[in-house]
């Protein structure tokens, strides 16, 4: 139940490019509406969701595959609340980022994995494994722009 | 091709199916696998000689008569009809059931005997003129390991016995009926017989004339022939008497404004342009099949299911896991349909899959009605056929003593 609301967006996404995500999304859809009108989900999409992950980890590790299928609700449970976590704090970010050109707030000299340089922050870098990289695809150094020097 | 069914044979036979690669495919008793040969026959059609039969004058279509002519023939072979025209070529078995319930003539009150155990293209046909035309369907019960219980059968007759339609091979769990036996049973009372042997015939030899069959589906799909192409054989002096189920083009020899002539069997009931590819392929399919020998199909099916019961002997013991059927192996053949006391069905088979490419099936099996008498929601069934392997067979016990765990 739990997952399904958690692949509904990611599902979505994917569904704009593929028929088998486009379904994906209906059962998905289908579990949320039959969720939040208090029944239980008849597509058994969270099923499959468990049963695959269970038998992925079952090829590598018994025990983990043990643990995750008795205690799926919980751990669906855990990443749902990281998700809902997660989406509140890059919210947060990007609104940081759009009012005060910082993702950390006004002043903020924390790390921001967004930054703007050039006149009146003309291009946008984003920070990836020591590389800032242009939105336009163009690479930049890391030392040219970043004070995070490793 | 093949003599007695060693490790080396089957590796050998292996090589004809291009889709066997890593996956361990146990869902036969849904689909088998094609092999070249088969694969090669369809395209034969389709490269070589691409025409309708019977209709046009000119030398595809007379390869194409040839071709289906033969294919006819390899098919009466194959069950050991008397004659060609005996074969009717169906879609499926579900089709060939449909053509008897519907060209039967059965009327009101007219009782039909059907076991508790049919699959779905066994049980519908009848329920359907139960609401149309008002017969009524008897069901015989089978014992509680499956097998079918012959006293209870003989009970089920009455003045109004106008058939029964019985399957001959359980897709639930594989245990196979007395057939020859019914079938003299139903004789006596003058009632005749229609066989369900959809998972009969792709596993050992079927002999319509040895069990004195009246008539016989079966589907080309689970003996490695093409999906889409099934049979529906018939005694010459019954189908002659049967009513057209289908009609139009090539079910008659001439029509006016008002009437029509029917054709002879078997053309009568094959209405329509047919599935040529399909059913040449079917003639190849029952080709390979005697050349690797119906015993040892049969043979090799409960050699694998009596090793896979054993790997599982603990778990069974212990109940937590609880077979189908009964506990003799080789009553079972190549089904091995089961249950995992605490884990969903659905579970087990998608696990398997995802963890080792296992394929099975989960579910009621198309025989729902069964499995809601018992309040069950269905089994893992793991059906096993001759390109199997033992190797795979104890992967197979292997992930299941790991789900098992899981519970």
């Amino acid at each position: 139940m739990v997952l399904c609301l958690l692949a509904l967006p990611v599902f979505a996404i994917l569904g704009i490019f593929s028929l088998k995500y486009r379904n994906l999304t209906k059962d998905a859809l289908e579990c949320l509406f039959k969720t939040v009108t208090l029944r239980k989900c008849s597509s058994g999409l969270d099923d499959r969701i468990k049963s695959d992950v269970t038998g992925t980890f079952l090829k590598y590790s018994p025990r983990t595959a043990k643990l995750f299928y008795r205690h799926y609700r919980i751990i669906s449970w855990i990443i749902f609340i990281l998700f809902i976590w997660s989406v509140y704090a890059s919210s947060v970010g990007v609104y940081n980022y759009a009012k005060h050109g910082n993702c950390s707030g006004p002043q903020s000299s924390a790390f921001c994995v967004i930054k703007t340089v050039g006149d009146g922050g003309s291009s946008i870098l984003i920070l990836v494994q020591d590389t800032y990289y242009r939105l336009t695809g163009q690479e930049e150094k890391c030392s040219d722009y970043s004070p995070l020097k490793k | 091709m093949f003599g007695l069914f060693s490790a080396e044979k089957i590796r050998e036979a292996r090589k004809d199916f291009p889709v066997l690669k890593d996956e361990i495919y146990f869902d036969n008793a849904c689909m088998s696998l094609k092999p070249i040969q088969v694969i090669n026959k369809l395209n034969e059609y389709y490269t070589q000689y691409t025409a309708c039969l019977g209709r046009s004058n000119h030398a595809f279509a007379r390869k194409l008569t040839e071709e289906i002519d033969k294919a006819r023939s390899e098919v009466r072979k194959f069950i050991n009809a008397k004659e060609d025209s005996e074969i009717i070529f169906t879609r499926n078995t579900t089709e060939g059931i449909n053509l008897i319930a519907n060209s039967f003539g059965l009327k009101k009150e007219d009782e039909v005997i059907i076991s508790d155990k049919e699959h779905n293209s066994n049980l519908i046909p009848w329920l359907k003129l139960k609401k149309t035309a008002g017969i009524k369907v008897v069901i015989s019960k089978t014992n509680d390991d499956g097998t079918f219980n012959l006293e209870n059968f003989r009970k089920s007759f009455s003045g109004r016995t106008r058939l029964v339609s019985v399957i001959y091979t359980s897709n639930i769990d594989g245990v196979t009926n007395p057939v020859k036996e019914i079938i003299k049973i139903s004789h006596l009372h003058k009632v005749p017989v229609l066989v369900d042997a959809a998972q009969a015939v792709p596993s050992f030899e079927v002999d319509v004339r040895k069990i004195d069959a009246d008539f016989l589906a079966f589907s080309g799909h689970k003996m490695c022939g093409p999906s889409g192409i099934g049979v529906l054989y018939g005694k010459k002096q019954l189908l002659e008497k049967l009513d057209q189920f289908l009609v139009g083009g090539e079910t008659v020899q001439d029509s006016t404004y008002d009437s029509y002539i029917p054709e002879k069997i078997p053309n009568k009931f094959e209405a329509g342009l047919q599935d040529y590819a399909g059913i040449i392929g079917l003639g190849e399919a029952c080709r390979y099949l005697r050349k690797i020998g119906m015993n040892n199909i049969s043979r090799h099916e409960i050699k694998l299911n009596a090793l896979l019961t054993n790997l599982l002997n603990d778990e069974i013991d212990t109940g937590k896991i609880k077979i189908l059927g009964p506990k003799d192996t080789k009553q079972r053949g190549g089904i091995f349909s089961f249950i995992i006391e605490g884990i969903d069905i659905h579970h087990v088979s998608r696990i398997l899959d995802s963890s080792k490419k296992i394929m099975t099936r989960s579910g009621a099996h198309c025989v729902h009605s069964w499995f809601n008498a018992r309040n069950l929601n269905g089994s893992v069934r793991a059906s096993l056929y001759f390109y199997n392997t033992e190797d795979e067979v104890r992967k197979f016990a292997e992930e299941i003593q790991k789900i098992i765990k899981l519970g």
